[in-house]
């Protein structure tokens, strides 16, 4: 690996505690997904860092969808670069570096998700303890709604959590989400139509969910 | 996909997308992973305690950066960001923990009523003195680290592990338990030192000799290293002989395989052992950790029972303050006077916030306007951002005579 680039180096000194932004430095011409990975197998670690900045927007995106906004989502997009960046010598398809890396964010999403169960104690919404709040006739903002969302997919088995929120917050197609959770795409329908059916169920009782999706009389996602 | 669930979806999804600092976010990730990337593998990438403070200091926008030379480190809490220069000692208030998070990648998390300090920084380490309390420690595998961790009068010295640390100067008691990597001890009893290895867990008592462990070997020694699960894979020559228990086949314990989340063995083990003495002599932490067993293992009735019996045996103790929220969790008709327990034990708890905002959705639910208002109102002025503020805002902004029903505007 080449040393860190000389415009990191020549940061001056920030005092503890300060958040710091660091400048993104481009490459003169834009390579493709295929040549980057090609340049970082040799070691080029420009090319690493412009795969991350290409890539890793997506990757913390499609990460926040799974886990929600109180994900460790620095820490995990990291861990999805880290891995990728260390195996992009295993890539099929450099071409198609994108769905590799989205395929590598779910899988570290599950494993988020699997680890988080065993920590319930300290989590502020624990899935089935929660009181249900009362109607009270009045809009809730996209917050709750947020709130009241992860708290029922906090409820999901691992595998339909993920593809039912690649699918109802990422807007996914039903053949991407297979690809990114590498399985069929009866499987996804399987898992999708389960999740769904929890998930309509547990909204139809939370005010901040209800009158938004119409629950007793819209199909689900 | 139907209209409104496409449209719940982008609006959930835009209010993911608002959250603030990403670009500050990816940078600090892409430092660390080009970082990561130039270094040898390690075993465990990330462990929960770096993901606990990383998840803190995302929370209060703590940065920080390696500036050559000697590690650097910043203290992050659920509050404000602290900068705490090298000598410090860092005393964790009641119901809180402290996130020390090292430059290169290192944490300590210091637990409720800990005091700890970082005594040294060096570019290939520091040396954090734990005076008191417990210290969950992640040091970065890197060539050439060299950490010291000093427990009154041991020294822990660590190149690249997780494990966590127990020091009580009253009691005189060491507590060491290996998660992963090895460390080498040295102190009172243990000769020339031991070394420890992933699934190993020490014990000295320096008062009288005593371990307060389930072994009843007799004499009992002063110092006991013992495996943790019995699939430790801890190799025989790792630690002095005499000092080795004689428990290398026993079988997990039910508090090993709850560790483990085998909630369903767990409780298997315990019902084994017996639930009347655990609930009558475990620990507070030990009951907390069995309470968490029965309730994932489908018995909320003996959930209760636990929390209520650190209630009863442990009264006063953080554990106490803790088994309040957890059984205000658990829902009923009680759940509002657990949750106004935990504030009154605890008011500055990390799950004050939580509980705080679950006594207000409560005393709305129970019809009680001029309670919640009132909550509302204290709930904002130490809460403006959390994620009750919008109900409290509503709450708040109600007329008085409008009813509990009418809160959002």
């Amino acid at each position: 690996m080449t040393p860190l680039a000389p415009s990191d180096a020549a940061e001056p000194p920030t005092r503890m505690g300060e958040v710091v932004a660091l400048p993104v430095r481009r490459a003169a011409a834009k390579r493709t997904d295929g040549q980057l990975v090609e340049a970082a197998v040799r070691g080029d670690e420009a090319a690493a860092g412009e795969i991350f900045d290409r890539h890793a927007p997506r990757v913390r995106r499609v990460l926040a969808r799974v886990l929600g906004p109180d994900g460790d989502l620095q820490d995990l997009v990291q861990d999805v670069f880290v891995f990728a960046l260390r195996d992009l010598s295993k890539v099929r398809d450099p071409d198609a570096l994108g769905a590799w890396l989205t395929g590598v964010a779910v899988h570290t999403a599950r494993r988020a998700i699997r680890k988080r169960t065993r920590w319930r104690w300290i989590r502020f919404f624990a899935p089935e303890d929660v009181p249900e709040q009362p109607s009270d006739g009045h809009d809730h903002d996209a917050s709750e709604a947020l709130v009241a969302t992860f708290r029922i997919l906090d409820r999901l088995p691992a595998d339909e959590r993920i593809a039912f929120s690649l699918r109802f917050l990422d807007g996914m197609e039903l053949t991407e989400v297979a690809a990114a959770c590498d399985v069929s795409l009866a499987t996804v329908k399987r898992r999708l139509r389960r999740a769904e059916d929890t998930f309509r169920a547990a909204a139809a009782n939370d005010p901040a969910l209800r009158d938004r999706l119409h629950t007793d009389t819209e199909e689900g996602p | 996909m139907s209209e409104p669930w496409k449209k719940l979806g982008r609006e959930l999804a835009d209010e993911l997308d608002e959250r603030p600092g990403e670009a500050e976010e990816l940078a600090r990730a892409k430092q660390a992973v080009l970082r990561e990337i130039a270094r040898p593998k390690r075993r465990a990438p990330v462990v929960w305690a770096v993901a606990a403070a990383a998840a803190v200091a995302l929370a209060v926008g703590v940065g920080y950066r390696a500036r050559g030379g000697d590690v650097s480190y910043a203290v992050v809490t659920s509050g404000a960001p602290v900068a705490a220069p090298a000598g410090v000692w860092l005393d964790v208030p009641e119901g809180e923990e402290r996130a020390v998070q090292f430059s290169e990648g290192s944490t300590v998390l210091l637990a409720a009523t800990s005091r700890a300090r970082v005594s040294a920084v060096r570019p290939d380490g520091a040396t954090v003195t734990l005076e008191r309390g417990r210290a969950t420690v992640s040091v970065s595998h890197r060539p050439g680290a060299s950490w010291s961790f000093l427990a009154g009068p041991f020294d822990v010295r660590v190149t690249g592990t997780r494990f966590e640390l127990d020091w009580d100067p009253a009691k005189e008691l060491f507590l060491l338990a290996m998660q992963d990597g090895s460390v080498r001890v040295t102190g009172p009893t243990l000769g020339d030192g031991a070394t420890l290895v992933a699934g190993q867990r020490l014990r000295v008592s320096l008062r009288d000799g005593a371990v307060p462990a389930a072994s009843s070997a007799s004499p009992r020694p002063s110092a006991e290293i013992v495996p943790l699960p019995a699939s430790s894979t801890a190799p025989s020559d790792a630690v002095p002989s005499a000092r080795r228990a004689p428990v290398d086949d026993a079988p997990p314990t039910w508090r090993d395989l709850a560790a483990r989340g085998e909630y369903g063995k767990a409780m298997t083990a315990a019902e084994a052992d017996g639930v009347a003495s655990i609930l009558g002599q475990g620990s507070a932490a030990d009951l907390l950790l069995f309470a968490d067993v029965a309730r994932f293992s489908g018995k909320p009735a003996l959930a209760r029972e636990a929390l209520l019996a650190v209630r009863t045996r442990f009264p006063g103790s953080q554990q106490a303050a803790l088994a309040a929220f957890s059984l205000g969790r658990m829902g009923g008709g009680e759940a509002l006077a657990f949750f106004e327990r935990y504030l009154a034990e605890a008011p500055n708890g990390s799950l004050a916030r939580e509980a705080m905002g679950r006594v207000m959705e409560l005393q709305q639910a129970g019809g009680n306007a001029a309670g919640a208002r009132e909550t509302a109102k204290r709930y904002l002025a130490r809460f403006p951002g959390g994620p009750h503020a919008a109900l409290a805002k509503a709450l708040v902004g109600a007329e008085p005579d409008g009813g509990a029903g009418r809160v959002l505007e």
